[in-house]
């Protein structure tokens, strides 16, 4: 045992004096936990947009398609209006189920101004049609003056504007019947009129279900996800080059005869790796350690998910991806070739296992392929535990054990075939 | 001499097989991840196929009496409406792999729709509410009761979009518009064009072997002029990169059906990018002497266009100022060929291909220039 402790000792004073080392092994901790400390907004491109509600667009060049619901029907409007009747039109759209409606407030624009806008839009927007609702309204619409009261710009070849042409004209043809009842009353009675006849319908409620191996999260933790994400990107990244410096240890020892000397002494091979691992593991503490300090003083912890169990996690992935790295640099036996290798690791885990970018709407294929990457299971964890589903603990350890017994075994087979020594 | 350059060249270049293989293999995995994230984005509605409903009416429903009805108007529009009287919705819609489900109360109803299949949820929330619609305008017309209204609605086919004729004119303007593009199409155009501008990375090996063996004197001993030193390097990277992005493209569009447009535009495009990103390389490199320099000064300018001129994020969403985008050259080529793959056409063919010519004549005279000015120097 005196002699495994030595050579951990030993271990530790060659990484510490590598500066480069020491880099890695405190600004990725560092940097990992200035980033779950960063507010940003990445659910606009994956929340469940409410489709009964009028989206309202900040600007009239702002994209109906990061903010509207883009399975549904998207029109988007420029409202010179801005009345109680075409508010009540756009509402009837917002209830029918299909379409999605985004409006912006164009009561400064000219007509002119709309046009062009509509023109750009055409090009750079995802909108199934463009709807230019005009100042005077109401007065034409209930006059059956269709043209004086707005401006469809079609757009698109989506199938379903025949479904928005028919479901306007038959809002119309309402607007105009009440209106004909009532024998011209004001607008705020027709209006009114309309609501009563509205309320009268059956009343309909819709629940979203989560898919087969769906997990539905709040757009905040969409966001905290996204931050996870990027911050065990960063964080592995660190875990595989520390990796690559304890294999250079191994490198060095087997270059400059270290190794050979050890083994005519009374340490046998087994103990000489196993302080490797061990100081593999000692590394995936201090990172965590630091992690957690860190997080302490930036943000009280506040990741979405336990703490104890979120630094659990990175313990775990600093294990398997040091592991990794480390026999991937014994086998190399060039350090070169070991960073090229992790680097190359590093980079398709990442991108494939979905940590810069949800990955749920790829092909089967890459689905399969993403599921060989250790990173695609923390994800699967992380929004798991972010959901509340304590079951993501099971996952860290089910994965943690069978990359280290594959990678330890693959590991070994090759040291043996190697003849490392 | 020059024939032997290039030879000389081509073999450095194929030995960083490593390289190669990026240049390759990168756009592929990378057009394969940016697809599939932006895959909802990007998706056009291609109608509804048809598709299994789950339904079930609580006691003295008003819809209990006409539930026939509901149903057989639902096989016109395309939905299969299967009674489960028992089990909570989420659970009996995974276990009968039913698409939705709608619950009918007393006067109410609820819709479950499933997050895998939002469309086809939609188009029962559609249907649902036309019935809802007719049977209140009825009532209050005091025309007829529920029954009548549905079987109006039973006879009524034209719930699918291709079926429904709008009578009244209403004012409608075409636009000419961007068709919708994939995000297969877009990105498998776009990182091709991306990767195309760093491939000067396989130039890597031919100078740092010049620089380590120190090359340039045995070309001044065997007085070689500038000009054929460039053509020599020119010639031989533009070729390794042309076959090397000609192999990605062919995988990509193998692997993922990606659709370019007209092949003699796109390829003169591609190819006059791979020229003008290899004289741009080659300038800097002119400029640097260093090829580490060289790289990560390239690799910073490339992601200032691409992230302009829509490699990341599409160009047509980007909320950049149109004067901004235009800067990049990036932009005008990723908006020529992905405008060729929908449109057939695009008005900014001509800008791109005088971007690139002009980088090009530009960067190589540079590039001369500099070379010149250095071996004055070394002299």
């Amino acid at each position: 045992m005196s002699r495994f402790w030595a050579l951990l000792k030993m271990n530790g004073r060659l990484l510490f004096r590598n500066k480069g080392f020491l880099f890695f092994l405190c600004i990725t901790p560092i940097v990992s936990a200035v980033i779950l400390n960063l507010k940003m907004d990445s659910a606009i491109y994956e929340s469940k947009v409410e489709r009964t509600q009028i989206v309202e667009l900040e600007g009239a060049d702002s994209k109906a398609v990061y903010v509207g619901d883009t399975s549904a029907f998207i029109i988007k409007v420029y409202d010179a209006s801005g009345t109680e009747l075409s508010e009540y039109l756009l509402h009837t759209f917002t209830s029918a189920g299909i379409f999605s409606v985004c409006r912006y407030d164009a009561r400064r624009m000219s007509d002119s101004e709309v046009e062009r806008q509509a023109e750009t839009d055409a090009f750079d927007d995802r909108a199934g049609i463009l709807l230019y609702l005009k100042s005077g309204f109401d007065e034409s619409v209930l006059a059956g003056e269709y043209e004086n009261a707005f401006q469809l710009y079609d757009v698109s070849d989506d199938g379903r504007q025949a479904l928005f042409e028919e479901e306007l004209t038959a809002a119309l043809l309402r607007i105009r019947s009440v209106a004909a009842a009532m024998n011209a009353g004001s607008i705020d009675n027709i209006v009114e009129r309309l609501q009563a006849i509205d309320a009268q319908m059956p009343q309909k409620a819709v629940v979203s279900v989560s898919g087969n191996n769906g997990i539905v999260l709040t757009d905040e933790q969409i966001n905290k996800r996204s931050l996870i994400g990027y911050a065990f990107a960063i964080l592995t990244l660190g875990c595989l080059l520390c990796g690559v410096c304890v294999a250079h240890t191994v490198i060095e020892e087997q270059n400059n005869r270290v190794y050979m000397r050890m083994m005519l002494s009374k340490l046998d091979r087994r103990s000489y790796f196993c302080s490797k691992f061990v100081m593999v593991f000692f590394i995936g503490l201090i990172q965590t350690g630091l992690l957690g300090i860190c997080l302490f003083c930036f943000n009280r912890m506040e990741v979405g998910i336990l703490p104890l169990g979120f630094l659990g996690m990175i313990l775990c992935l600093g294990l398997i991806f040091g592991t990794i790295s480390l026999l991937l640099g014994m086998l190399s036996g060039d350090v070169m070739s070991a960073n090229y290798a992790v680097f190359a690791l590093w980079s398709i885990s990442a991108l494939l296992s979905g940590l810069y970018f949800s990955i749920d709407m790829t092909s089967p294929v890459l689905k399969e392929i993403a599921n060989l990457m250790p990173h695609r299971w923390f994800m699967r964890a992380a929004e798991q535990l972010l959901a509340g589903d304590n079951g993501g603990y099971l996952v860290v350890l089910y994965t943690t054990s069978a990359y280290l017994i594959i990678s330890l075994s693959i590991g070994g087979i090759g040291l043996k075939i190697k003849r490392f020594d | 001499m020059i024939r032997y350059l290039i030879k000389n060249n081509f073999k450095l270049m194929f030995r960083n097989k490593w390289v190669l293989f990026t240049m390759i293999l990168g756009p592929v995995i990378v057009i394969a991840c940016l697809s599939g994230a932006f895959a909802d984005l990007m998706k056009s509605y291609e109608g509804v196929e048809a598709f299994r409903v789950g339904y079930r009416t609580e006691a003295g429903s008003m819809f209990t009496e006409g539930m026939e009805v509901i149903r057989t108007a639902g096989e016109n529009a395309g939905m299969t409406f299967l009674e489960f009287p028992e089990g909570e919705p989420e659970e009996v819609m995974i276990h009968n792999e039913l698409k939705a489900f709608v619950e009918f109360g007393v006067q109410t109803y609820t819709v479950y729709e499933s997050a895998d299949y939002p469309v086809e949820g939609m188009t029962l929330e559609y249907f649902l509410g036309k019935i809802m619609r007719t049977y209140t305008d009825h009532m209050l017309t005091e025309m007829a009761g529920m029954d009548s209204v549905l079987s109006e609605m039973s006879s009524r086919t034209n719930f699918l979009p291709a079926e429904i004729s709008v009578v009244t004119d209403l004012p409608v303007k075409e636009l000419e518009y961007l068709p919708a593009v994939s995000s297969i199409d877009y990105y498998g155009i776009i990182e091709i064009v991306y990767f195309t501008w760093v491939g000067i990375i396989c130039a890597a090996n031919i100078l740092n072997n010049e620089k380590k063996y120190a090359i340039h004197r045995k070309f001044q001993a065997a007085a070689l002029s500038e000009i054929r030193i460039y053509l020599g390097r020119w010639i031989s990277v533009v070729s390794v990169v042309a076959v090397g992005i000609g192999i990605a493209t062919g995988i990509s569009i193998w692997l993922f059906d990606v659709h370019w447009g007209s092949p003699a535009v796109s390829c003169l495009l591609m190819l006059l990018t791979i020229m003008a990103s290899i004289s741009l390389g080659l300038f800097l490199y002119a400029v640097f002497d260093h090829i580490a320099i060289t790289v990560v000064v390239l690799f910073v300018l490339v992601w200032f266009m691409g992230f302009f001129g829509g490699s990341f994020e599409t160009y047509m969403y980007a909320s950049w100022a149109d004067g901004v985008k235009s800067l990049s050259p990036i932009y005008h080529l990723n908006r020529a060929l992905v405008e060729h793959s929908a449109m057939g056409h695009s008005a900014y063919t001509g800008s791109a291909i005088l971007y690139m010519a002009a980088i090009t004549v530009i960067c190589s005279v540079a590039a001369l220039a500099v070379g010149r000015i250095r071996k004055r120097g070394r002299a």
